[in-house]
């Protein structure tokens, strides 16, 4: 890792600050202390003085917001009731569509598509809540890479440190975050494309159960695995938008949820939630043999948090069969991914993402029986999945292998073993959204990884968010996981 | 898996022709690489033990019980 000093954060504009975090903001909005106008014209000015460093942003959409959000204080003024999120404002991952736009998914092919007859329900159910849309987010071409280094709208950086990558798939959605750009942002997770990059980031992610939030209206990678979540700059916050996004979806053949399921009231009791006798286990083996000094450390740390407040935690536990989980959600999303662009892969791959064009007709050749072999695998690690959370209530282990390299790494090399880059970011998140259990990325800064952050993922049972959130509110309150 | 080693730049140009996909033979090693790195996961794969019986973890439903 360079020396601190080599670093290039973020520069200090005290004429635009970063915003304030997500929850802080919703008390100012919601009481009035603050108009949505304001909050939005505050953000707009940080997007403005930071994002030609950062390149969060791929789409600006101020007149629409502006309207949105006095549309909000008019409501105020009006004494009507306001949605949860009133006068927040939000961006999203440029899969999302947004009415009236190109969704470009991140490519230069996308953009010859016609605009978009509707928002996707998740940026509907946002703003029926009341936030305000801001614009849209750069990401890894198709969603097909952990990095954001795109060729055709160049790399978004990392506001800890401008010369290094904020992760990927939806590096615009963290680094946005980060930035203090905007407190929350939407963006998805197939195999970490969530999780990574609030691990670069330093910022807060969930991805939720698989087939918890509906994902009509967003451009598909792999619809087997295919998740999406929010970002947000404080715990609660992220809560308070999970809930607004429920919303059992009888129209997305991929969302499984029956009925909502909040989540703000049991976490919103004044003073530090509760931990006695939740159980906590450390995952070992594949996890810690894939893990750096660093990522190590913030595990240690958070177990060690949760073990004060009153957790049981227990070390050296380990997840069935993870390596050939990882081999199989890379086969399966090698093949759908492969098999989804085809046709564009046919007459149009020149102008594909250089760095992910190969792996796509890489997975487009895969012979059919590797595709079920890992698909019916998968049926029997979900039955290993559910057998072990009888025992635990949580699980904890890295986010990303490492902090944050530098933009262009190619190689990557880990207790030994050197593996390419690109896909090594996803060696700890693919096996736990293979099995579509939710996690909660917690933003850690251990010593070891010299002033920038490393994630660790809080996981729970299928359907259980509220232990993952209720154990990250805990490290949040004890001062262990927070913004930087 | 077959005992004999793989030949997967010929699996790539083979089943390239057989979807339609006309690379040239830079293209096609270039991919060969990564189809290389598949092999090696497929291979764990098809290690793992599973039942004949378990299915596929997606199964198609025919629409809403009536």
């Amino acid at each position: 890792m360079n020396p601190r000093t080599e670093r290039q954060p973020l520069a200090h504009h005290p004429e635009a600050p970063a915003c304030p975090s997500l929850s802080t903001l919703v008390g100012q909005l919601q009481s009035g202390q603050v108009s949505a106008r304001a909050a939005l014209e505050a953000c707009v000015a940080r997007i403005e003085a930071t994002d030609a460093a950062v390149n969060a942003f791929t789409g600006k959409r101020y007149a629409a917001a502006r309207a949105a959000a006095d549309q909000v204080d008019a409501d105020r003024a009006q004494g009507a009731t306001l949605g949860p999120l009133a006068g927040v404002p939000f961006a999203v991952k440029n899969l999302f569509d947004i009415e009236g736009e190109v969704t470009l998914a991140g490519s230069k092919v996308n953009a010859s598509l016609p605009p978009a007859g509707a928002s996707a329900v998740l940026v509907q159910q946002l703003q029926a809540a009341g936030a305000v849309l801001v614009g849209s987010l750069n990401m890894d071409e198709f969603a097909y890479g952990f990095t954001t280094e795109n060729t055709h709208y160049g790399p978004s950086r990392n506001p800890h440190d401008l010369g290094r990558i904020a992760g990927g798939s939806s590096g615009g959605s963290g680094a946005a975050v980060a930035a203090g750009q905007v407190p929350l942002t939407l963006g998805s997770d197939t195999n970490g494309s969530i999780r990574v990059p609030s691990s670069l980031c330093g910022v807060w992610g969930l991805k939720p159960t698989f087939g918890r939030l509906s994902r009509r209206g967003t451009y598909p990678f792999v619809n087997s695995i295919d998740h999406l979540g929010p970002f947000a700059n404080d715990l609660r916050g992220l809560a308070l938008a999970y809930d607004a996004l429920q919303y059992p979806d009888p129209l997305d053949p991929g969302c499984h949820a029956t009925r909502v399921e909040a989540v703000s009231p049991l976490l919103h009791s004044p003073g530090a939630p509760d931990l006695a006798g939740l159980r906590v286990g450390v995952l070992s083996g594949y996890f810690h043999d894939h893990a750096g000094p660093a990522a190590r450390e913030g595990v240690a740390l958070a177990a060690s948090a949760l073990q004060a407040q009153g957790a049981n935690v227990a070390r050296g536990i380990e997840w069935p069969a993870p390596q050939v989980a990882r081999a199989a959600a890379f086969i399966v999303t090698a093949s759908e991914g492969g098999a989804l662009h085809l046709p564009r892969l046919r007459t149009q791959r020149a102008d594909f993402e250089p760095l992910s064009v190969d792996r796509f007709i890489s997975g487009a050749l895969q012979p059919a029986a590797w595709y079920l072999r890992a698909q019916r695998f998968r049926t029997w690690y979900r039955r290993a999945v559910l057998a072990l959370f009888q025992d635990w209530d949580v699980l904890l282990t890295p986010a990303t292998p490492v902090p944050a390299t530098p933009i262009g790494t190619e190689w990557l090399t880990l207790n030994g073993q050197q593996f390419p880059f690109r896909p090594a970011m996803g060696l700890l998140t693919q096996p736990i959204s293979f099995a579509g259990c939710p996690v909660v990325a917690a933003p850690l800064w251990p010593d070891a990884a010299e002033g920038l952050p490393v994630g660790v993922q809080v996981i729970a049972a299928p359907w259980r968010e509220d232990l993952a959130l209720r154990a990250a509110l805990a490290l949040e309150q004890a001062g262990v996981a927070r913004m930087r | 898996m077959s005992s004999e080693p793989l030949d997967v730049l010929a699996l790539v140009h083979a089943n390239a022709q057989a979807l339609g996909l006309d690379l040239n033979p830079t293209e096609a090693e270039r991919v060969a690489v990564h189809l290389s790195r598949t092999v090696a996961m497929a291979e764990l794969l098809q290690a793992f033990p599973l039942d004949d019986h378990e299915e596929v973890a997606a199964i198609y439903a025919p629409g809403p019980q009536p």
